[in-house]
């Protein structure tokens, strides 16, 4: 059974909505800079914020004052609009829709500001306790729109939203539904800064994807959803689809807690897995949106994954739009989805920015050039987490 | 130096949460990676705020600091010369 | 096509690995009660383990001992529910922050901070690279594992899975929900129960698992609606599904207790000491639905 997009909607550094995205993409302006909203005293370390603060993002997404929410939900709320809007969701209502979606610190925005007054007395940030949980980011985007029948969320790591992408095609392919949106949302949070900090894995510069001097990642916030529905849905409810999720693969490194495996043997296994649900050889690739983080662990695994998949000559172009967006993390799946999909629709190639010297164990170099050699069909996108959580998944045009 | 080498023993196992070893069972000139007591990258990383918190001493790079973290006898020489507390 | 739980195992209030909860079931006056431990030098080396708290402990050797007396020792997937993940790990990254400040954090606390490193960990120790992936949702976290297995396995895509809900509850957090009144009187708990399941009975499988569902803000009627959806799919009659008392006061309350639910059912069932058919369902602070029907194999 096919799986069809028909909406996607995306927030990140580089602004809301596909069309803020799409024109940084184009005139290579990336998201990763200073900080402004995040309080902590690691504010020499670049990042991606998304250039709205809580209160902007309430606003924009409607939502009253005194509402409980967190930065993660209000990112959510406002991706979601954007893919529901694309979908028809208010002119011809799905039946018995889900949202599948990914995060890794839930509340901890909130948490990690009021933790020792949950733990005294005082009861003035109770209300933000049972927030804490990852679902409940879930529950706060989901009702906002509401008429959603099924929720569930994902925590793999990095690759989070991408699981997502896969739980929620499941259910359309095993009839559970006829539609189900499904994504990520992550906020930036001293808990995540701190932690990624004491893995000494993010660049004191703007981070420099598969480029031999690279020194790590630079962390970004954002949100994305995809709308997947069944044909038999979309036709029903007039929709015209936009690509297919042709195929994702779900493997895993089982090889250490935070390292890749040396020759990126859980990368090779995804990839492999996506290319057989997809029915696609890999000469079909047109484009691969790598995971590159910008860690010299990550990307000499996935390059030589890369290779392994694809022959060491024949690797389709790649980029890391990490570059741009910083790593979003449990987002990051869906993030680089939305931006493969823009890629994909308009025929042009995201470029990785920030790379001018080769690595040497690798045969293949980054995107440097928009312009495709030939028009894009199939287009791959890579989302690693840590513990080995490897997933990939294939968009085709229709 | 015989207090440094112990007192870093105890702040290793401390760190490392290596249940069951005392300081005799540490080799002061065996390796600590891979053979020996067999740690890894993330106990690099925790040796590298051990030098930080407890002799204020800043490693940076961790690539940089498989030499100073070769054995508790290299740790301890490479205190002893830079150690800030 | 069918799927069978071939093998379970728990660490509880109980006895942990074993059935003594059935006939001599611990009992317990208390409002919070933590997990009886089993001796886990005989699942993993204290160097292995080194970085691993007691959630991580319990579901090596819950996944261990089902791989045993399963004979699946390479499962074809791995997926885990939890509903607050490697809550004591967090707790001592997230204090020392909060605390002491942005200084001189350990990595392991973060690194063991992710919810996925439960389904991680069980797949670097049992050498597994197939599909992997943790849900974190509430109080149906387990049952969203549970579907996805179910899932894949409707899909042909694995024959075997282990599946496994797991939770651990720190004195802190225990006190933080009960300030806000989430324990309703019963007694707060931890879970660690994991399931072998296959397409494939083994000689003396504990139940079949015959569907999975999940609802949000769904009403009584468009919970029965749904049941009987799924009845008129099976060919059964409503009324054979019968339902089961909870075995909370056994095993207490905890983000995946449903797994003790399910787990409790199966071995009941084995033993033919309840119906043939059963319907768990559990309804999370009223806004999360899940239904497990259970068969006798």
């Amino acid at each position: 059974m096919k799986v069809y997009v028909t909406g996607f909607g995306i927030i990140s550094a580089l602004g809301l909505g596909a069309g803020s995205t799409l024109d940084a993409l184009f005139n290579r302006q990336s998201g990763v800079g200073p900080l402004r909203w995040l309080e902590t005293m690691h504010s020499h370390l670049p990042c991606a914020e998304v250039p709205f603060s809580t209160q902007e993002l309430r606003k924009m997404a409607g939502v009253a004052q005194d509402k409980v929410i967190t930065r993660t939900a209000l990112m959510g709320i406002l991706a979601l609009k954007e893919a529901l809007e694309m979908a028809l969701w208010n002119e011809h209502k799905p039946l018995n829709p889900v949202l599948i979606s990914g995060t890794t610190v839930g509340g901890m925005e909130n948490t990690e500001r009021f933790f020792l007054d949950f733990l005294s007395p005082d009861t003035s940030h109770d209300q933000y306790i049972l927030a804490h949980d990852c679902g409940v980011c879930t529950q706060m985007i989901a009702d906002h729109f509401g008429h959603f029948d099924m929720l569930s969320t994902l925590s793999t790591a990095c690759s989070s939203a991408a699981n997502a992408l896969v739980l929620a095609a499941d259910m359309i392919r095993t009839g559970r539904t006829s539609m189900a949106v499904a994504g990520g949302s992550e906020c930036l949070s001293k808990f995540h800064l701190n932690g990624f900090n004491t893995l000494k894995i993010l660049d004191k510069d703007p981070c420099r994807p598969f480029d031999d001097t690279r020194a790590g990642l630079n962390l970004g916030e954002g949100a994305a959803y995809l709308v997947l529905e069944s044909e038999e849905s979309a036709k029903a409810r007039g929709v015209k689809p936009i690509c297919l999720l042709s195929g994702y693969g779900n493997a895993c490194d089982a090889y250490h807690q935070t390292a890749s495996s040396p020759e990126g043997d859980g990368a090779v296994l995804s990839m492999k897995k996506a290319l057989q649900e997809a029915g696609l050889s890999t000469q079909q690739i047109d484009y691969v949106n790598a995971h590159g983080t910008g860690t010299p662990n990550n990307d000499e695994s996935e390059g030589k994954a890369l290779m392994r998949v694809f022959g060491a000559d024949t690797v389709p172009p790649v980029s890391s739009t990490k570059s741009f967006t910083g790593h979003t993390t449990s987002a990051a799946g869906s993030v680089e989805s939305v931006i493969s999909i823009l890629a994909l629709l308009n025929n042009f190639l995201p470029v990785n920015l920030n790379y001018s010297n080769p690595m040497g164990m690798l045969s293949f170099r980054p995107v440097t050039d928009e312009k495709p050699s030939r028009p894009l069909s199939h287009v791959m996108t890579n989302s690693f987490g840590f513990g080995g959580n490897d997933t990939t998944c294939i968009f085709s045009k229709i | 130096m015989e207090t440094l080498i112990f007192d870093l023993k105890k702040q290793i196992i401390e760190a490392l949460n290596l249940e069951d070893v005392t300081p005799d069972d540490i080799d002061t000139n065996a390796p600590l990676f891979v053979e020996g007591l067999g740690l890894d990258s993330i106990d690099a990383l925790e040796l590298i705020v051990l030098m930080e918190k407890q002799y204020g001493i800043k490693l940076e790079d961790p690539g940089k600091s498989k030499e100073i973290f070769r054995s508790v006898a290299t740790m301890a020489d490479y205190i002893s010369k830079n150690r800030q507390k | 096509m069918g799927v069978y739980i071939q093998a379970a195992a728990q660490i509880s209030v109980q006895n942990p690995l074993c059935d003594d909860w059935l006939d001599n079931p611990i009992q317990y006056q208390v409002p919070y009660q933590r997990s009886l431990e089993p001796d886990y030098k005989k699942f993993l080396d204290p160097v292995a383990s080194r970085r691993m708290g007691r959630i991580l402990k319990r579901a090596i050797a819950t996944s261990v001992t089902v791989a045993g007396s399963s004979g699946i020792t390479n499962p074809d997937a791995i997926i885990v529910g939890t509903g607050l993940g490697c809550i004591e790990t967090t707790e001592k990254f997230l204090l020392a922050l909060v605390q002491e400040g942005e200084e001189f954090l350990q990595p392991t606390n973060f690194i063991n901070s992710t919810h996925n490193t439960i389904a991680s960990h069980i797949a670097v120790h049992m050498k597994c690279n197939g599909y992997n992936s943790t849900y974190v949702h509430l109080g149906v976290s387990f049952e969203s594992a549970l579907l996805d297995a179910f899932m894949q396995f409707q899909l042909g895509r694995i024959h075997t899975a282990l599946v496994g809900g797991h939770d651990e509850m720190i004195p802190n957090y225990f006190k933080i929900l009960d300030k806000v009144g989430f324990w309703e009187g019963k007694m707060a708990s931890e879970c660690a129960v994991s399931f072998m399941l296959g397409d494939t009975p083994c000689r003396n499988p504990m139940a079949r698992i015959r569907e999975v569902v999940m609802l949000h803000n769904a009403t009584a009627q468009r919970e029965e609606e749904v049941i009987n959806q799924v009845c008129e799919r099976m060919e059964t009659a409503r009324n054979d599904w019968d339902t089961l008392p909870t075995v909370k006061p056994v095993f207490g309350e905890s983000f995946t207790s449903q797994a003790f639910e399910m787990y409790a059912a199966a071995v009941k069932m084995q033993r033919g000491l309840i119906a043939d058919n059963i319907l768990l369902t559990n309804h999370y602070r009223g806004t999360e639905t899940s239904l497990i029907f259970l068969s006798k194999c």
